[in-house]
């Protein structure tokens, strides 16, 4: 009765959350922020022309556009375009429940626990600030979130293939390919998997993402002259701006996330089984985190500024990823020991 | 109303999403510049000194997204103006 009330429940919620999403994806064409200034400038100029060097050249001085953004987004959105027959902003918005569908069974898929906890992390994806707002319908950041659950799929998976690190690193380059935070979970994720001593795994993921995902678009953008990092510099280093990063963090948006860390960090303190099965991913996380803050010690621009535009976008991927050990860590204290719990056996990292 | 937004097309949709529909009618003066002017052209944007930074910046993006894949150069106005006109690719600077 318990687990029927439950399932109801989680789909419910589920339910309300993916059409409130659908919904604030479609009330209206794509037209806003970063879609108009960066993304959607560069898939319409894609879309017209067909060239890839078109990307640079509506915005040839780099002073809004960031030219130095992977293309994979803006090439999806102008494929999706050609495909439609004609480029309109309203279809393709149809993209994001797309993903966001992706991404919710992504979730439920990495989420080991029954039914009822599977579909409630899914739930609690789809209800995520990020997808709940019109602003940031258009942006890059839900294909890369779909492309780096789907890796964080195939390298917790307990039945590895021979193939199954070849797909990871797939997904890691296209990831990279999409943003540059992909890049730095290609990072986060090769360094766990030598960690783990899983050194083929690593070999192979780390090895096609680096190939396929960062060269390419590296060697592409510097024979056009396009400098990587508009934002970032290494002669601006600055040992305190990580520091002011963290300070603007806790000014912007400690008050409104500390229930929510609060209630994280007491699931996880009752889910000892959950943290120990869990620890890859929680140190990946950690570190993805740890790196991010790092960055901002080379931030040219002000960094409380940097912080206060681009927090909620940036710790959409760690909390998404985080999302499945949460669920699995607040539904630990209800479920019964298996066997191999029982007998002291240590699962699978 | 539903009807009506479905029945607008993507044309009468974007003119009226918000991030356009704030600048309609300078929105709906690209939209039409960006079909009549050949791809090859750039597009120069003059915008006075009367107009407000932020409000030239904003009419600058919308213009590049609108007139994508062309060039939009900003050049200085007189006054108030925001105009655009065309110019041979490469040679919109003044």
């Amino acid at each position: 009765m318990r687990r029927r009330a439950l399932l109801a429940a989680a789909f419910l919620l589920l339910a309300a959350g993916f059409a409130s999403a659908t919904l604030f994806a479609l009330r209206q064409p794509l037209s806003l922020g970063d879609y108009l200034a960066i993304w959607g400038l560069k898939a319409r100029a894609l879309h017209a022309s067909g060239d890839l060097a078109a990307l640079f050249s509506v915005d040839p001085a780099g002073e809004f556009s960031h030219p130095e953004y992977p293309p994979l987004w803006p090439i999806l959105l102008a494929s999706a375009a050609k495909l439609l027959g004609r480029y309109d902003e309203l279809l393709l918005a149809l993209l994001r429940p797309a993903l966001l569908t992706l991404a919710a069974a992504l979730t439920c898929a990495r989420t080991r626990a029954s039914l009822p906890v599977r579909l409630l992390a899914a739930s609690a994806l789809v209800l995520l600030p990020y997808f709940q707002t019109a602003a940031y319908v258009g942006y890059a950041e839900a294909l890369l979130l779909v492309l780096v659950l789907a890796a964080l799929l195939l390298l917790e998976s307990a039945n590895p293939t021979p193939f199954t690190p070849w797909a990871a690193g797939l997904l890691l380059a296209l990831a990279a390919l999409t943003k540059q935070e992909g890049a730095v979970v290609l990072v986060v994720a090769t360094a766990l998997l030598l960690h783990a001593r899983r050194w083929r795994d690593a070999a192979a993921a780390g090895g096609l993402g680096f190939l396929l995902g960062v060269v390419p678009w590296t060697l592409y953008r510097s024979a056009h002259g396009v400098a990587s990092l508009a934002d970032f510099a290494p002669r601006t280093f600055e040992l305190g701006k990580p520091i002011r990063a963290v300070a603007a963090f806790g000014e912007v948006a400690l008050l409104p996330s500390l229930p929510w860390l609060a209630g994280a960090a007491i699931v996880l303190a009752f889910a000892p089984a959950t943290r120990r099965a869990r620890r890859p991913l929680l140190a990946g996380a950690a570190a993805y985190v740890a790196l991010l803050v790092a960055a901002f010690a080379f931030a040219r621009v002000d960094v409380g500024w940097l912080v206060t535009w681009t927090w909620d976008r940036l710790v959409l991927l760690p909390v998404a990823a985080l999302l499945p050990a949460l669920a699995e860590a607040a539904a630990e204290p209800f479920r019964e020991a298996s066997p191999a719990e029982v007998s002291g056996a240590a699962p699978r990292p | 109303m539903a009807k009506r937004f479905w029945g607008a097309g993507p044309r009468g949709r974007l003119l009226n999403a918000p991030g356009i529909a704030r600048d309609a009618g300078f929105s709906a003066t690209a939209l039409r510049a960006a079909e009549a002017w050949p791809a090859r052209f750039d597009a120069r944007l003059s915008v006075g000194p009367l107009v407000p930074a932020d409000v030239r910046e904003r009419l600058r993006r919308k213009a590049a997204y609108l007139l994508a894949p062309r060039r939009v150069v900003l050049v200085e106005g007189d006054g108030a103006e925001v105009s655009l006109t065309p110019a041979p690719a490469g040679s919109a600077a003044r």
